[in-house]
């Protein structure tokens, strides 16, 4: 995947699965992360990213490319408003994907670290896992079994926290 | 990211991301997420930010809600608070303000927002933060009335103590001047690291003045105060954006002081009534002013002649209409042009349905010389109010067609179905139809089959009538044949006895034979009068 101006500097970034994605340095700077490297010039023309699939790389960079294109608050407020909508619209299709790969994006967000984008992902989960009960919260989350508390100790969780439960 | 590919990614992520997700659900859905897992079991017990929220559509009572507060408060005492937000409405107690105030103060809270409508008069004891509190919202829902708005019940002093201090955000508080402290010292002076006030719908209650002074403060926004003030001062010499917005017609001077403003937003009725020493890096101005009244048209003047720096300018279109044109003949023409680095001119109409009485053409080259001579390269914009409509009349347009899209797509699906519906009965129908026929059939043969059985009947009939009258015959015949067996027995008797013997046994086999003829007959009757016919 590359991105199509050719006046702008590029970052190559490589992932785990040893994929290179050329992309545009404004796209990459959407990553605080990425931004530290570049401005204290320790990034090579790869960078490295040995804990993110390409899968999860690719949506993460369809998520930086967009918000580094949208344009920022400025003097025209008409203009603002359709961005901000079209923005949102954007935001909402780009999450409707499995959990696993909200999970993966979520993490990789937080390594990379990208506000918005750790912030979109914390929502999604938060609206998907809201007004469920305990045992489908566990399935949607994939929580593992072995961590399950016993019978007795969700009792006491309950009893301490009933004020919460009723 | 696939550390462990099908596994439970969620658990391995760190605290601080998890509270994040926690805090979008409200603290009592944290809370439940306690009986996950052992990984989740106490984590929201360290949650930064608690949001409690408590409305009177929750199944909660308010005696609850605060026991439920005591109780988060309580499970949690040892932990740091970020965070705390605190919404709710009825009859609360001044001595449950006190406990949550006094929990907020010993825990270094950051953040306190609190939202609330209040049934009473109740003290917010805010003074109680002494070093921590960074960021403090304070808000009461009001009502307006007859354009006055009732703001009893939430009181905050103007000598709020709160050194640490950066954002403060009051709306519908009313503001008490502290008896103690002299008249001319402005809003909170204790609290000198105030970068952000804003303050909506606040009642001034004793201050004469309403005077802000803050060295760092950066952002003042001023929503419709009123009260006892009748002069604002603001000596401010960081602040970059003022916005000022007075729902009220009142017009006291404002007197500001505040070199490095960067943008003013203005809204009210009257022109803003401005007093400065210069805004030098005015970049952005942005003015609507809705009066009528063209002898504010001076004033308005004035306000433009005092933002002559500015670069960026928006005004409402009815400000050039009543302020600048219709008024005083002539007065514009007598006006330096006040702008000299402008460099874009924005004019768009407020009032939009008033297009037809203001129907006259305006000669808008005038206004546009005042305002741009001396930037001539100085882009300029201007919406008219015929142009809003028509893009108001195209989004309509499309909401129509959209309306009437969705509306044919309802017609064409409700048509589907009915055609389904009428395939359906079609095929009813037909069935009924060859069910009536099988009916109509079967009508017939039952009535065929009637008239047989009547036919059968009348033959029947005919042969029982036959029958009976072959019985009435066969019972002649027998009694003619028993009169004659009488007969002969006489005849017998009365025959000498030599003749007798062998007529006794001719007669013998004769009498036996007609016994059983007759028996046979009366059989045969009997069971003819025991058929159902």
């Amino acid at each position: 995947m590359s991105t199509s101006s050719s006046s702008s500097k590029k970052i190559v970034l490589k992932s785990a699965d040893n994929e290179t994605f050329e992309i545009d340095e404004i796209v990459a700077l959407e990553s605080q992360a990425i931004k530290n490297m570049i401005e204290d010039e320790c990034a090579d023309n790869v960078i490295p990213l040995g804990n993110i699939d390409s899968k999860t790389l690719s949506k993460i960079i369809e998520y930086c490319k967009k918000h580094a294109e949208s344009p920022k608050k400025d003097d025209n407020a008409d203009i603002d408003e359709k961005a901000v909508e079209d923005l949102k619209s954007f935001d909402a299709e780009f999450a409707k994907v499995d959990m696993p790969l909200i999970q993966d994006i979520l993490m990789a967000a937080n390594f990379l670290n990208i506000d918005n984008l750790i912030g979109l992902m914390c929502r999604t989960i938060a609206d998907r896992i809201k007004g469920k009960t305990p045992e489908e919260i566990r399935k949607i989350l994939n929580i593992n079994k072995n961590d399950l508390l016993s019978p007795e100790q969700e009792a006491k969780a309950r009893e301490e926290n009933s004020w919460a439960f009723d | 990211m696939r550390m462990n590919v099908e596994g439970d990614r969620l658990s391995n992520l760190p605290d601080d991301l998890i509270h994040k997700i926690l805090s979008f659900n409200g603290l009592k859905n944290a809370i439940k997420t306690s009986v996950l897992s052992s990984r989740w079991r106490y984590i929201w017990t360290s949650m930064p930010f608690l949001d409690f929220s408590f409305s009177t559509e929750d199944s909660l009572t308010l005696s609850k809600f605060c026991h439920y507060v005591s109780n988060v408060l309580s499970s949690r005492n040892q932990l740091k608070v970020f965070s705390w937000k605190l919404c709710f409405s009825g009859d609360i107690s001044q001595n449950f303000v006190n406990n949550v105030m006094n929990y907020a103060s010993s825990h270094n809270i950051q953040h306190l927002n609190i939202v609330c409508s209040l049934e009473r008069d109740i003290d917010f004891p805010i003074s109680l933060f002494s070093s921590s509190l960074k960021h403090l919202t304070l808000k009461r829902h009001i009502t307006i009335s007859g354009g006055k708005f009732i703001s009893s019940g939430l009181r905050a002093s103007s000598n709020l103590k709160l050194p640490a201090l950066t954002t403060l955000h009051l709306f519908g508080v009313t503001l008490c001047r502290d008896e103690t402290i002299d008249k001319s010292v402005g809003l909170f002076p204790k609290c000198p690291n105030l970068k952000n006030l804003t303050l909506e719908y606040c009642l001034l209650t004793g201050l004469d003045v309403l005077s802000i002074c803050h060295p760092l403060l950066l952002e003042l926004t001023l929503d419709s105060v009123c009260g006892s003030a009748n002069s604002v001062n603001v000596v401010t010499p960081q602040l970059k954006n003022l916005t000022i917005r007075k729902n009220f017609r009142d017009n006291f001077p404002y007197v500001i002081s505040a070199p490095d403003l960067a943008s003013l937003l203005y809204t009210g009725h009257h022109p803003l009534h401005l007093f400065t020493d210069s805004f030098h890096s005015l970049e952005k101005v942005d003015l609507r002013v809705y009066s009528r009244d063209v002898k504010d048209a001076p004033r308005m003047f004035h306000l433009l002649q005092q933002l002559h720096n500015v670069k960026f300018l928006t005004l409402n279109l009815e400000i050039v209409e009543v302020q600048l044109l219709s008024s005083s003949v002539g007065l514009i023409s007598r006006q330096p042009s006040p702008f000299t680095s402008l460099r874009s001119l924005k004019i768009y109409p407020k009032f939009i349905d008033e297009a037809e009485h203001l129907k006259e053409k305006l000669n808008i080259s005038e206004v546009k010389s005042y305002l741009l001579d001396s930037s001539p390269n100085a882009t300029f914009t201007m919406v008219t109010r015929e142009e809003i409509i028509a893009k108001r009349n195209t989004e309509l347009e499309h909401k129509c067609l959209e309306n009437l899209w969705s509306q044919l797509k309802w017609a064409i699906t409700e048509l589907r179905m009915k055609i389904t519906n009428m395939a359906q009965i079609d095929r009813g129908k037909t069935k009924m139809e060859s069910d009536k026929e099988n009916i109509l059939e079967q009508h017939i043969a039952k009535l065929e089959h009637l008239t047989q059985i009547e036919k059968t009947m009348t033959h029947t009939d005919t042969c029982l009538k036959d029958l009976n009258r072959q019985i009435k015959r066969g019972k002649t015949t027998i009694s003619n044949i028993i009169s004659c067996l009488h007969n002969i027995i006489k005849i017998l008797a009365k025959l000498p006895m030599s003749n007798r013997a062998e007529l006794q046994l001719c007669f013998s086999s004769l009498c036996s034979i007609v016994m059983n003829k007759i028996m046979d007959r009366v059989k045969s009757l009997c069971d003819n009068e025991r058929r159902p016919f």
